[in-house]
């Protein structure tokens, strides 16, 4: 078993972030094509107003975070690595969802189509795994029989901490939250993991009218991965199609449904030895990364990089002014010191890829065969039960990126005389 | 060959393991105290002889990667390979067949097997073992014969009667530990193990320092330089062959008579243990392959060392337990594939 220590503090959430003067909202905020926009440059958009929807429905919609004008439509690099038209909202005017009264929607006696609606409406997008909107899971998953739904109540990668620190904070929301889109699935019961003892009773009260079941697993990373997860399920239930959610999907929903609020606003994890403070913003989508990290304190020393979504699992981003999307959990400044040579070296044939390994293939005699042109059905085989988990990535020496290059090649796809 | 294209910073950002370079720096850093020490004795030979060696092996290194448009010398490896040739070399041996040994050895291992990661045998070991074949006369004799260990009852014995020079503090260090720490257990250490863990006289410079290869090994093994199981597995089967075989008073075994110090502390036991044999190109990959290997690599060396004192036996285990890492890795990789068929 390989150990990584990483020293960060665990904060409470620190409240509101500064609302964005000028707010940065991309059309494209989930892995799909992007929105088109519903409006134009010069229009003046209320708090909450949807301002772009796809052309196919799979792609989710997207509300003007903060009231104001807009001021331009421009090109802008997202948190994923990509780039993005985004549209430039100038701040102005009321305010039409913060600080008033909240809605208190009975979603328990609405039939599923309005809470798809509603999903479809707000723009909720799943954040378990790929981006993607949270209603193009739910339609794939009732075209299946007895599909099951999964929620991890915990960080697929530790150095992230929303997610655990999110069900920490608001249990019944995420659990209300699961419980809908279960009752949107028409599904009777759904599975809770955790990689702590919890108060079962708590969960079981607040998923009401749905049965919930909690289950445990371990808490060395990736156990909370699609793959590793399925694996606890019971027997009968592993081969059935699943939604898989987290906590804050779970409470994007809820908000979505029982509040009646668009998503507009993201909680964001602020960490890393180059930034004054650790804290948990609510943060309005379209807030830039400057701004983020001016609120946390600003540098304390020259960062040398800036990830989103956790260390092991994240996006190096280039630009201060990328702004936050749907789907940003956490943004890391890495300092110089704490930031990894990434030289590549010849493998020096140590096996520790081949050790970590959760199933067990061989990392490195997959790379050797891919770069060698000399593939063969085993080599296949061993290629997609892959979970790019990063494992083999963390330990090799030589810092040759396998996952990485397992996954290309599973993406480039095989030829059919390999198969 | 083509540098990798594979250059990239993407995630993980998280790492857990030194790079190539940073192991190769920090075990040649753990050899700095051994070279303090031969300069305070004023050993000038021996680092010369180092210096040599690790001329040799770099000039190897240099001629490979230029064959195969490679540039592999910034990894360090063929640095680090030139100073444990350096080390496991007797002084005696001369500038010119140290370089020459170092050159071949390195090209050997290197060019015909493949470049780091990728030879069979270790580097350092081929060249000893190519300055011992060639040169067996300039290494230095076995500490201990079969006829004065017959007579003396035990190897320490043998080698005490043989006179051995041993350093000045070694009676009093000797004492010290008896009366402080050793008798109140009812043990009781023979003067001379103090020599032989400090500086134990030898020509070659891995031999003597064995007080400090262990605190070596300490850091090596703290910093995840080493994999812990290869040289433990193979000290204790090594040990054990001693203590439970080693024969005197003639070809009569003795059993539970065998002296594992002195087996350990003579013919450079610990520095192989620690620098040679967990050497990853040539070491199984899995924990079981590793766990074989150690005991193998063991039981081989009691066959080639016997009780311990011998010029070449530990490097001439290491290139015989190297090649067997091949048939295990191909065990390895059938039990691997039917575990990855269950996963």
């Amino acid at each position: 078993m390989e150990t990584i220590t990483v020293t960060q503090p665990v904060p409470d959430i620190s409240g509101n972030a500064f609302l964005p003067p000028v707010a940065l909202v991309p059309f494209r905020q989930d892995s799909h094509d992007s929105a088109h926009p519903v409006v134009t440059e010069g229009t003046r958009v209320k708090e909450g107003q949807l301002i772009a929807r796809g052309t196919a429905p799979a792609t989710s919609r997207i509300h003007a975070p903060v009231p104001g004008m807009i001021r331009s439509f421009k090109k802008i690099s997202c948190p994923d690595g990509g780039t993005s038209t985004a549209a430039e909202i100038l701040l102005s005017g009321s305010f039409d969802i913060l600080g008033r009264k909240e809605e208190n929607f009975s979603w328990k006696t609405s039939p599923e189509s309005e809470i798809i609606r509603i999903l479809e409406d707000k723009g909720v997008v799943s954040t378990f795994e790929e981006p993607v909107p949270l209603v193009e899971l739910i339609r794939d998953a009732k075209k299946q029989k007895k599909p099951v739904i999964l929620v991890r109540l915990f960080d697929l990668d530790p150095t992230c901490q929303l997610d655990s620190i999110l069900f920490k904070e608001f249990p019944d929301k995420v659990v209300e939250g699961a419980a809908l889109i279960a009752k949107a699935l028409n599904i009777r019961s759904l599975y809770f993991v955790t990689d702590q003892d919890l108060d079962t009773g708590a969960i079981t009260r607040a998923a009401e009218p749905m049965e919930a079941v909690i289950l445990k697993t371990d808490t060395r990373y990736p156990s909370g991965n699609r793959k590793q997860l399925v694996k606890i399920l019971p027997e009968a239930e592993q081969n059935r199609p699943g939604i898989f959610l987290d906590p804050s999907t779970a409470i994007t929903a809820y908000e979505a449904v029982v509040h009646n609020k668009p998503v507009v606003y993201r909680y964001v994890f602020v960490s890393g030895p180059a930034v004054a403070r650790t804290s948990i913003l609510k943060v309005r989508i379209g807030t830039t990364l400057a701004a983020l990290i001016q609120e946390s304190g600003g540098f304390t020393s020259p960062p040398s990089r800036i990830i989103t979504n956790g260390l092991i699992t994240g996006t190096a981003v280039q630009d201060l002014s990328t702004p936050i999307t749907k789907t940003t959990k956490s943004v890391h400044i890495m300092d110089k010191e704490s930031c990894p040579d990434y030289t590549v070296h010849d493998c020096i044939h140590c096996g520790r890829c081949l050790q970590v390994c959760p199933v067990y293939i061989d990392p490195m005699e997959l790379v050797e065969v891919i770069k060698n042109k000399k593939i063969r059905q085993k080599h296949i085989r061993s290629i997609e039960s892959c979970q790019h988990c990063g494992c083999c990535t963390m330990v090799c020496p030589s810092r040759i990126p396998l996952h990485h290059i397992l996954k290309n090649a599973r993406e480039a796809g095989f030829r059919e005389e390999d198969k | 060959m083509n540098k990798p294209s594979w250059k990239t910073t993407l995630s993980p950002f998280l790492v857990t393991r030194p790079t190539i370079s940073h192991m190769s720096l920090i075990t040649a850093l753990t050899l700095t105290p051994h070279i303090l020490a031969m300069v305070l004795q004023h050993d000038y030979r021996s680092l010369v002889s180092i210096s040599v060696a690790i001329a040799g092996s770099v000039a190897a290194e240099l001629s490979v990667s230029w064959n195969r448009r490679n540039e592999t010398l910034g990894d360090g490896t063929a640095i680090l390979t030139g100073l444990l040739t350096g080390f496991l070399l007797p002084y005696t041996l001369g500038p010119f067949m140290v370089f020459f040994v170092s050159f071949s050895g390195s090209l050997v291992s290197r060019a015909v097997f493949g470049g780091t990661g990728a030879y069979w045998m270790n580097p350092a070991a081929v060249a000893v073992c190519l300055g011992y074949l060639s040169q067996g006369d300039l290494f230095p004799p076995y500490l201990v014969t079969p006829e004065s260990v017959s007579a003396a009852g035990d190897a320490f014995g043998a080698l005490k009667i043989d006179q051995f020079p041993r350093i000045p503090a070694d009676t009093a260090i000797t004492d010290f530990l008896n009366k402080s720490l050793l008798n109140r257990s009812g043990i009781s250490l023979p003067e001379g193990y103090i020599t032989l863990f400090w500086n134990s006289p030898s020509t070659i410079p891995a031999f003597r320092y064995n007080i400090l290869t262990l605190v070596a090994s300490i850091a090596l093994l703290s910093l995840k330089i080493i994999d812990w199981i290869v040289p433990a597995v193979f000290l204790a089967t090594y040990g054990a062959c001693v203590y439970l075989f080693t024969p005197v008073s003639g070809a009569i075994p003795n059993p539970l008579s065998g002296d594992i110090l002195f087996a350990v502390l003579t013919s450079g036991i610990l520095f192989t243990a620690f620098y040679l044999l967990p050497e990853f190109s040539t070491v199984p990959r899995t924990r079981v392959g590793k766990l074989v290997s150690g005991l193998l690599a063991g039981l081989i060396c009691f066959m080639l060392c016997g009780p311990g004192g011998s010029p070449a036996g530990a490097v001439f285990t290491v290139i015989s337990v190297n090649p067997l890492a091949t048939i295990i890795e191909y065990l390895e990789k059938r039990i691997l594939a039917l575990r990855s068929v269950h996963a």
